[in-house]
């Protein structure tokens, strides 16, 4: 694998050094919203390139090669004009951007009305905006992205396609939401999963801590992460192909044609295939001599995904009916083999598989403004039908880790007899509709409603006692007032969340399975959320934010209606809640950033799985948890084109009561949330080397390295933890084996790209986990040694 | 300005020395030097915790070191009371320095079959110390193993085959020869279904009770309605064991006794038999049949030199104690039986919801084996349900008991009963700690 990536280097090194005479762009902005000139962010779309601008608002980039230019300014969050500049050789442009200017012609009044409404609706929310859009060209994935931001932790198996276990701001599991365009993912299935969704699909991943955003109407406990497409503004495409370790394969193919002056065309596609057999260890085997377990080594060989994606859109601008409306189709499939069961490496499957599809997933998006562009309207509907299947057709043969099946005697491999001869498939129908609507009333009040009603239609062809599914509707609606006091300095968001759940149908409410007690039910959960977010800008360098929720979590419809036999259905739950608490700091020069977020939370009626006799198991409102955490993050630029960052991250979440009344769980109050990382951050280094060796074209290095604490699988009592600081080091009174232990990893690569008039090419290349650490997952299951990824990507 | 950046600077350093390795000490245990002075932190108790059976802990001591009036906190004790915790469950068979379990990585009721041999290290740690693969999926495995003397054991190998009894050396752990019975049950019961539709198997052998007596090996023989939920149909109304002689390593005869379906419990690792020093062969049934109609709890037995059942000897928990009463562990001591006996009725379909396992209270008896309407009461306070353990051990030539009680203010720990009869209090934990199983290692 080295002499690959050394040969790669090899051949990519000639091409460095040609060098040809470069422009520079230089400018100055003005901004008409407000007198902040300094530190707005500067973006020349072609390079990739981002600067500051200083104090009197001025900024350059340069050593730009011959060519067309994009750049735009992006001051709070949002996205102003863009200027095409061309240069030539040795020529010096300038160029003068504006704030206020849109792209779209219309009078300058209805424009700043616009965009002091975006600005009031996000101020006060503290998100973390990863720039998908900027990382396009490395040869890394979406979840690589997410995993590096600070309070974020995802734990999976590795490799492409693996269900993953997301933690963020100290909630996980279904307490985190995911959300696709600001819209609940799951009328998309697992498409957009962060582990299979590669960058050039998407622009940008909004996380969200504490308070979300009133724009996105979920249930979340406190925490949730938006996936953001690309936007259709210009006839434009890429096209990349990613391969990898592992038999890994990923192309995507994205376009956008500008019809005529209203309409555009647009296609996003991807195909995902790897066979993920990365070699792990531990892995017991049958000697066929003695019977002894030994552990060995050994290839994963059951474990492939693939996957293909479509996604279509027309959208048309600036109607006299609509300001754009956009429709789309979606259409996905995908393949996951499954090597072995979710909590164990103990016996492997050769033969089970899971499949995914949803064919037709049309969605309409309609927006426009009225009254002066002080009323915003934003609708989307979607219907879609996704099925999800289960194979498990092997009978009477059992794998060992070589591959090699054995006879036995048995009517499946995973011993699951929930399928109905092996197979079982799962109907979801979902209706979704948004509604968004803000009001501007003048230029420091804005009041906003954003409802979300859904309808789930689930239907099994297992023991489904609905003979038209079970059905599941929600409806969730903010209302939020956002605000700005004494000159702009201090931001506020005001919501009132209502949630209302409501799910009719039959159900067996016997817990003996030969028995059956048929019951009507007709049940409605409902809540009411409230929540405070208030940002306090200091000066323009630094801003301190303050936000306090009661919030709401709806059980999910896997968790009320159960699978029709191992986990028995239980209408009785009710909704999660959570009161949070956040407060940051944020710092940021021309030079350097820090941020500091802490927050508490005290979250009750936690749903959780719960055996209730020898084989059967049933989620109940059990756990009710507090703690609070910490949250650091800064980045620094020592020198030109060299730029580190950091973050760290200390949760310290721990079990207050169970309302579980005879449990004898006294002993475990204060104890920590077993099974979950408490402390955990990374590093990153990136050092683009274009001046020093004078080139024309943009190659960076980069290093990546992230670091998680060891931490116990089981509740330990507090009383026995680890005795130094903050429970980092030191002396535990406990001997045991079920720990994850310290993992750390390393990821180092390379971004080439080099840019022609209208179009580029880049070429990037990461090898990870390049000390070939172990790294594993909840289930303590080892994850992929050193592996390498390559990428080329074609933009016009 | 200036001191800003001088903040700033270290609070990044700050950042960097976060990730300066912060390792905690003495968390795994990777000890696997074994142990080999014996004379000290010999006895092994192991415990689950109060609130879930998936953390079984095993903490060695010098039983002379233990001041019986004291409630000791035994992880808090962790220079008296050695802890570890190698992830598998207490097995209940156990010879010389070693431990046999069955069950490894417990969620719930499902975990990772096999047949674990753990031992202690040289830090007087359990730890797993070798094992033999058994590729049965991980729902309802059978758990049922017989140690025959030190260089030979029986266990049940369903990944062979749905009948297949497989010899093994417990000092060596090399496999030895299998039986498959199948034919066997084909002969005794000829319109038998072995599988169902699916290909499941629905004759079991050894998953109930495995033992011996004398030179015959007894297997339970159990013959499915649904492979689902291990459900025994209600017209059945017999318990079979299969005979099969050692020596030969061969299939003798099938065996019935009526009025009993099952005996012990599917995935538990309790050991329902036992034999007295004359040799009698004692079965205990609890009367469990999953979700369908309970039978009375029975103890019934094969005599010394018959390899028949003893239809004229039996005892009927019911008719002693009242509907619903179970006897849930056996075992024999100085020619006496020993039960461990429900107070009220047991609640067979709620029996793992916490408030039956914390609320239902069962008591401990002796039983006079040549009268058996002659039992008494032991004076020893009542514990908690034990459906995954058999609170019996007989060490140092003492009936050693746990008592587990989940309830604070409940006892809960550890009795001795020796031949003459005394009763004597040997350890007193706090609740959180479930008492499972007692052992004494040695060379």
């Amino acid at each position: 694998m080295f002499r690959n990536f050394t040969c790669l280097l090899l051949i990519l090194f000639p091409l460095l050094v040609l060098s040809q005479s470069t422009g520079v762009i230089q400018g100055k902005l003005i901004n008409a919203l407000d007198d902040q000139v300094e530190n707005v962010e500067i973006r020349l779309v072609e390079t990739n390139g981002k600067t500051l601008t200083n104090k009197e608002g001025r900024f350059i980039f340069k050593n730009l090669p011959p060519g067309n230019y994009n750049i735009y300014p992006i001051y709070d969050g949002f996205q102003f004009g863009i200027e095409t500049i061309q240069i030539k050789s040795g020529e010096v442009q300038n160029v003068i951007l504006h704030i206020e200017m849109m792209t779209y012609d219309l009078d300058e009044v209805r424009l700043k009305t616009l965009s002091l409404s975006e600005k009031l609706k996000n101020s006060a929310i503290k998100s973390d905006i990863i720039s998908v859009e900027t990382n396009t060209r490395r040869a890394n994935s979406v979840e690589d992205l997410v995993d590096k931001s600070p309070g974020v932790k995802i734990r999976n198996i590795g490799g492409l396609g693996s269900t993953s276990n997301v933690i963020v701001g100290g909630f996980q599991g279904n307490a985190v939401k995911f959300l696709y365009d600001d819209i609940p993912i799951d009328y998309l299935g697992s498409n957009y999963g962060l582990t299979k969704v590669p960058t050039n699909a998407i622009s940008r991943v909004e996380i969200y801590k504490g308070v979300l955003p009133t724009k996105i109407g979920v249930d979340a406990l406190g925490s949730a992460i938006n996936i953001v497409p690309k936007n259709i503004n210009k006839t434009s495409g890429t096209v990349s192909y990613e391969t990898g370790s592992f038999d890994t394969h990923i192309a995507t193919a994205n376009a956008s044609i500008k019809l005529n002056e209203h309409l555009y065309f647009g296609v996003n596609s991807f195909y995902n295939y790897s066979k993920n057999n990365y070699k792990v260890d531990d892995l017991p085997y049958k000697d066929p001599n003695s019977g002894k377990v030994a552990y060995i080594r050994e290839r994963l060989f059951h474990n492939a995904f693939n996957q293909h994606s479509l996604e279509f859109s027309l959208q048309a601008y600036k109607l006299s009916w609509a300001e754009s409306i956009e429709f789309k189709v979606n259409s996905y499939g995908l393949k996951k083999e499954i090597q072995n069961d979710p909590f164990s490496r103990a016996r492997p499957f050769g033969e089970v598989y899971r499949r995914e599809r949803g064919n037709f997933i049309p969605s309409v998006k309609y927006k426009n403004h009225f009254f002066e562009n002080r009323l915003s309207v934003n609708q989307f509907l979607v219907f879609s039908q996704i099925y999800f299947e289960i194979f498990d057709l092997a009978k009477n043969v059992y794998y060992d880790w070589k591959g090699v099946a054995h006879p036995t005697n048995s009517g499946s491999e995973m011993g699951n007899m929930l399928l109905d001869k092996g197979y079982l498939e799962n109907n979801f129908k979902q209706f979704t509709s948004r509604t968004n609507l803000n009001y501007l009333i003048n230029e420091y009040f804005q009041i906003e409603n954003n409802t979300v009603f859904s309808h789930y239609n689930r239907k099994s062809n297992v023991g489904d006692l609905n003979l038209n599914g079970t059905n599941y509707n929600k409806l969730i609606t903010n209302f939020a007032l956002n605000s700005q006091f004494f000159d702009r300095k201090l931001e506020s968001n005001t919501q009132f969340k209502f949630l209302l759940g409501n799910f009719a149908g039959q159900y067996n409410a016997s817990e003996n399975p030969l028995e059956e007690n048929i019951i009507n039910k007709d049940v409605v959960n409902t809540g009411l959320s409230f929540s405070q977010a208030l940002k306090y800008n200091v000066n323009a360098k630094s801003y301190v934010r303050l936000s306090y929720e009661n919030t709401f979590r709806l059980p999910e419809q896997q968790e009320l209606f159960g699978d029709n036999n191992f986990i028995i259905a239980n209408y009785e739950l009710t909704p999660e809640e959570s009161r949070n608490m956040n407060l940051g700091y944020t710092f940021a020069a021309e030079t350097y950033g820090f941020e500091i977020n802490t927050y508490y939370r005290d979250t009750k009626n936690l749903i959780r799985l719960k055996d209730i006799n020898q084989y059967q198991a049933t989620f109940l409102n059990l756990d009710n948890v507090k703690g609070f955490g910490v949250e650091l993050q800064a980045h620094y630029e020592p020198l030109d084109n060299l730029r580190l960052s950091g973050n760290l991250t200390w949760n310290d979440f721990r079990l207050q009561s169970s309302n579980d009344s005879y449990e004898n769980k006294e002993h475990f109050k204060n104890a920590r949330i077993a099974n979950m990382p408490f402390y955990y951050g990374n590093f990153s280094a990136s050092y683009n080397v274009k001046e020093v060796l004078n080139l024309s074209t943009d190659l960076s290095f980069f290093w990546d390295y992230s670091y998680v604490h060891q931490y116990y699988l089981d509740y330990i009592e507090k009383q026995f933890e680890p005795n130094g600081f903050l429970g980092l080091f030191g002396n535990s009174k406990i001997n045991t084996s079920r720990i994850i232990p310290n993992q750390q990893t390393h990821n180092f690569g390379f971004i080439y790209v080099r840019d022609f008039s209208k179009q580029s090419i880049s070429f990037s290349a990461e090898l990870k986990n390049v000390f070939n650490e172990d790294v594993y997952n909840e289930f303590k299951m080892q994850s992929p040694g050193r592996h390498f990824r390559a990428k080329i990507t074609y933009s016009f | 300005m200036m001191k800003f950046k001088i903040f700033y600077k270290a609070f990044f350093c700050f950042l960097l020395l976060g990730f300066i390795s912060c390792e905690v000490n003495n968390l795994d245990d990777a000890n696997k030097i074994p142990k080999s002075d014996y004379s000290s932190f010999n006895y092994v108790l192991a415990t689950e915790d109060a609130s879930t059976a998936n953390i079984t802990r095993f903490f060695s001591f010098t039983l002379d070191d233990v001041d019986p009036n004291k409630t000791y906190d035994l992880i808090q004790e962790n220079q008296k009371f050695i802890n570890s915790d190698p992830s598998t469950s207490s097995g209940h068979q156990f010879f010389k320095n070693y431990i046999f379990s069955m069950a490894k990585d417990k969620r719930g009721f499902s975990s990772t079959p096999g047949l674990f041999r753990l031992s202690l290290n040289s830090s007087d740690q359990i730890f797993i110390e070798s094992e033999i693969f058994i590729g049965k999926d991980n729902l309802f495995p059978s758990r049922k193993l017989v140690l025959y003397n030190e260089n030979l054991g029986f266990y049940f190998n369903e990944d062979t085959g749905g009948q297949t009894i497989q010899s093994f050396n417990p000092l060596t752990m090399q496999l030895g020869e299998s039986l498959n019975l199948r034919d066997n049950i084909k002969a005794f019961r000829p319109d038998a279904e072995f599988e169902d539709e699916y290909g499941n198997n629905l004759i079991r052998t050894g998953s109930l009770v495995m033992d011996y007596q004398d030179d015959k090996l007894y297997v339970s023989v159990v013959f499915l309605k649904e492979a689902s939920f291990n459900i025994i149909p209600e017209t059945d109304n017999n318990f079979y064991l299969a005979v099969i002689d050692i020596p030969s390593f061969s299939f003798e005869k099938i065996i019935s006794y009526a009025g009993v379906k099952t005996v012990g419990f599917y995935v538990s690792e309790n050991n329902p038999t036992t034999k007295d020093e004359d040799g009698n062969l004692y079965f205990c049934s609890w009367g469990w049949n999953q979700f369908s109609k309970h039978d009375p709890s029975k103890v019934f037995r094969i005599k010394a030199g018959e390899t028949d059942f003893d239809r004229d000897w039996e005892i009927d928990i019911e008719s002693h104690f009242g509907e619903g009463r179970i006897a849930q562990s056996i075992t024999s001591y100085n020619n006496k039986l020993y039960l461990h006996i429900s107070k009220d009725p047991y609640l067979f379909t709620s029996s793992e919801d916490v408030s039956t396992r914390n609320g239902l209270e069962l008591s401990y008896y002796e039983y006079d084996t040549d009268n058996p309407q002659n039992f008494t009461r032991l004076d020893i306070p009542t514990s908690n349900p034990s459906a995954r353990m058999n609170i019996f051990n007989i060490i140092d030539d003492k009936l050693f008991i746990v008592v587990p009680n989940a309830i604070p203010g409940n006892f809960s720990g550890l009795y001795s009963l020796d031949r003459k009869g005394t009763l004597k209090k040997e350890l007193q934990i706090e609740n959180k700690y479930r008492p499972t199983r007692f052992y004494k290692l040695g060379n």
